[in-house]
């Protein structure tokens, strides 16, 4: 039984096709069209699903939509009739995006899959819960999703057992903890639904100043739900998210090149402790009711690496699970697995141990594309060969674009589209940022550990939680080790890390191990093979370009290595078009 | 030659973003008068009854219960 879940629409539109209870291929939409979180229909992201599982549109069994289109569009209609007649803006602009494809996705589905069977819609939060659970290891857990806006909801607590999944209640929009970090995204000049991980970037080097007025703004009750005062907000009537009140009270909203000040960063720090605090808050509230051992996070906060990691540290759960696309693309996922386990209630025989969902290239076609284009390379007969060159290129502080096998599913680079680079050189961080990513200084970059490693480096908990393997858990480095690998130790002594077992991608594994045999450390930089403004690599041509238009040394791209002072011809200068 | 198909090319795209700006008015006026005609009067009546369509109020529990669980198929074929 074929079974395809679409989410688009909003934002990070994207595809994930199951066969009899597993994945075939998952995919976001924004890897082939190359604009990043593209929200329109995921033809390119179908397309290559169905590709992969060697079928056609008119194949498959079901097709599931991540939300209620009605119900959605019936709260924006709520929105207008409270704010009459302040939103006629918000209105003029929203509408005809609606009427022109919103309120149009069974036609839309019908016409570009040639699929004549049944489309079921599930409501979005049981997507976010389903995308969870259904393929986490657990038999029954707590559920929690929290995130911008579904059709009314925002947060929703409940359980599961066997394939059934019920959600008991809900915190409805406008109180969103999802839509307050937007707004003080939007206020420190980052963009909405997209650099809500910068300000947890920053977070770490403010002081949470703010943190009573925030207290002001957000209100926790007893019952464990929150209440957001909605006269520092505008977003429930117009297109720009905080208020004159807000403005007033955290000072003027900050122009997107202009200098990161104090202020800024002690907003973004008394923001991050107020999420957490509230997400800490929601565990708690959901165990007392459940009194369950597992809870399973999802929705977009629950990207928000920095409080997952404090989840089991402070409420009694004992495991938590947090699928690799956490956010809407992964509501695609869920609801796939909600067809599949809970409407017809077939057995769940999948749990998700690793991300690489996506699409994948042969040598064949690799050799073929390098050979075509006359791009001298070498080829590596064997993988201890390809492993042991690569590390030392690492070990000599060489950026390498690492690309092999299938791309991953969810926003993090885990392996297959990655740059690595030398952890323990103090240098690196600036090396990379001034070869590669161009990126602001503040910003961390990532450590992958071999899982039976971590515990020598991170205060982590024990066992390591599954989360770690998809980058979704923040730990604080041992503080005798922060000077081992400086250049993935936060300001605070944290590293957002990715754990990596050998089955999950032996390759990558195997590199990380031969880096430990020169260095001592098991510990390399792992960060998103993209350039700026751009989503992460999907084809060898994507990677090939990336590595010539930025200062990637090399790539190592299946078995072959391509350095880039070989082919000068092909060199540009991708800051010249970086599009944030 | 190739100056006459500039030209047309150059025209065409004039022509085009002239009819954007059209679109764009006609809508404007369109949805206002939708916005007025049809949100106005359905606000204006909930306002005087007292309705509230958002909970914009400062206080009290924001949980509302729903006990959503498995519904039979059919129920999933309704976008709403």
């Amino acid at each position: 039984m074929r079974i395809l879940g679409i989410s688009c629409y909003y934002h990070d539109a994207a595809a994930c096709l199951i066969e009899d209870g597993r994945i075939i291929a998952a995919a976001e939409e924004e890897r082939f069209t190359r604009i990043k979180h593209d929200t329109s229909f995921p033809i390119n992201a179908i397309n290559y699903c169905l590709k992969e599982a060697g079928i056609k549109g008119e194949d498959l069994d079901y097709v599931g939509f991540y939300e209620k289109p009605l119900l959605k569009f019936e709260r924006l209609l709520s929105q207008h009739l409270e704010m009459f007649p302040e939103s006629y803006w918000a209105f003029y602009k929203a509408l005809p995006s609606w009427i022109n494809e919103k309120l149009r996705v069974p036609g839309t589905i019908r016409t570009k899959l040639d699929y004549k069977g049944e489309i079921l819609f599930i409501e979005h939060h049981m997507a976010h819960a389903a995308s969870s659970y259904l393929v986490s290891p657990f038999k029954e857990s707590a559920i929690l999703t929290v995130d911008g806006i579904g059709e009314w909801a925002t947060t929703t607590m409940g359980h599961a057992k066997g394939n059934d999944i019920t959600i008991v209640k809900e915190i409805h929009f406008p109180h969103s903890l999802g839509l307050l970090y937007s707004t003080v995204t939007a206020h420190l000049g980052f963009k909405v639904n997209d650099h809500e991980y910068k300000v947890m970037g920053l977070a770490p080097y403010g002081r949470p100043t703010y943190y009573d007025k925030f207290k002001k703004i957000i209100k926790m009750n007893d019952d464990g739900s929150y209440r957001l005062d909605m006269s520092y907000f505008v977003y429930h009537y117009k297109l720009t998210m905080p208020s004159r009140k807000f403005i007033k009270e955290f000072g003027p909203i900050r122009k997107r090149y202009d200098e990161i000040k104090q202020r800024h960063k002690d907003i973004a720090a008394s923001l991050q402790k107020i999420t957490e605090e509230y997400m800490i808050n929601l565990a708690n509230h959901l165990y007392s009711m459940t009194k369950m051992d597992n809870i399973c996070i999802a929705g977009g906060v629950a990207l928000n690496s920095v409080a997952n990691g404090k989840i089991l540290r402070n409420t009694k759960f004992k495991n938590i699970y947090i699928q690799a696309a956490a956010g809407d693309a992964g509501t695609s996922l869920g609801v796939a697995f909600y067809i599949y386990n809970t409407i017809l209630n077939k057995k769940r025989v999948y749990a998700m141990d690793n991300a690489y969902h996506g699409p994948g290239f042969s040598s064949d076609y690799i050799r073929n594309y390098l050979k075509k284009n006359n791009i001298k390379h070498k080829e590596f007969k064997s993988d201890n060969e390809l492993v042991k060159e690569t590390a030392k290129l690492i070990y000599d502080n060489n950026v390498i674009g690492w690309f092999q096998g299938r791309m991953e599913w969810g926003p993090r680079a885990l392996g297959a589209r990655s740059i690595l680079s030398n952890a323990c050189n103090p240098e690196m961080r600036d090396i990379l940022n001034l070869k590669v990513k161009h990126r602001e200084l503040f910003r961390p970059f990532a450590p992958v550990v071999p899982a039976e490693d971590v515990f020598d480096y991170f205060d982590s908990d024990n066992p390591i939680p599954m989360p770690a393997d998809f980058m979704l858990m923040v730990y604080p480095v041992k503080e005798d080790k922060r000077k081992l690998i400086p250049a993935v130790t936060h300001v605070d002594g944290s590293g957002r890390l990715q754990t990596i077992r050998k089955a999950q991608n032996p390759r990558y594994y195997q590199v990380i191990k031969e880096f430990e045999k020169l260095s001592g450390v098991p510990i390399l930089i792992n960060t998103s093979f993209n350039i700026r403004g751009e989503p992460i690599v999907c084809t060898p041509e994507n990677a090939y370009r990336c590595m010539m238009g930025t200062g990637i040394d090399y790539l190592v791209m299946d078995r072959f290595l391509v350095a880039r002072n070989d082919n000068p011809r092909d060199t540009w200068d991708s800051e010249k078009y970086a599009k944030d | 030659m190739n100056e006459l198909k500039k030209f047309f090319r150059g025209f065409k795209q004039g022509f085009r973003n002239f009819s954007n700006v059209i679109a764009d008015i006609i809508n404007f006026i369109f949805l206002l008068v939708v916005y007025i005609l049809g949100i106005g009067p359905v606000s204006l009546i909930g306002k005087l009854f007292r309705k509230h369509f958002l909970d914009l109020k400062k206080g009290g529990s924001s949980w509302v219960h729903r006990n959503l669980k498995k519904k039979p198929i059919e129920d999933y074929y309704r976008s709403f």
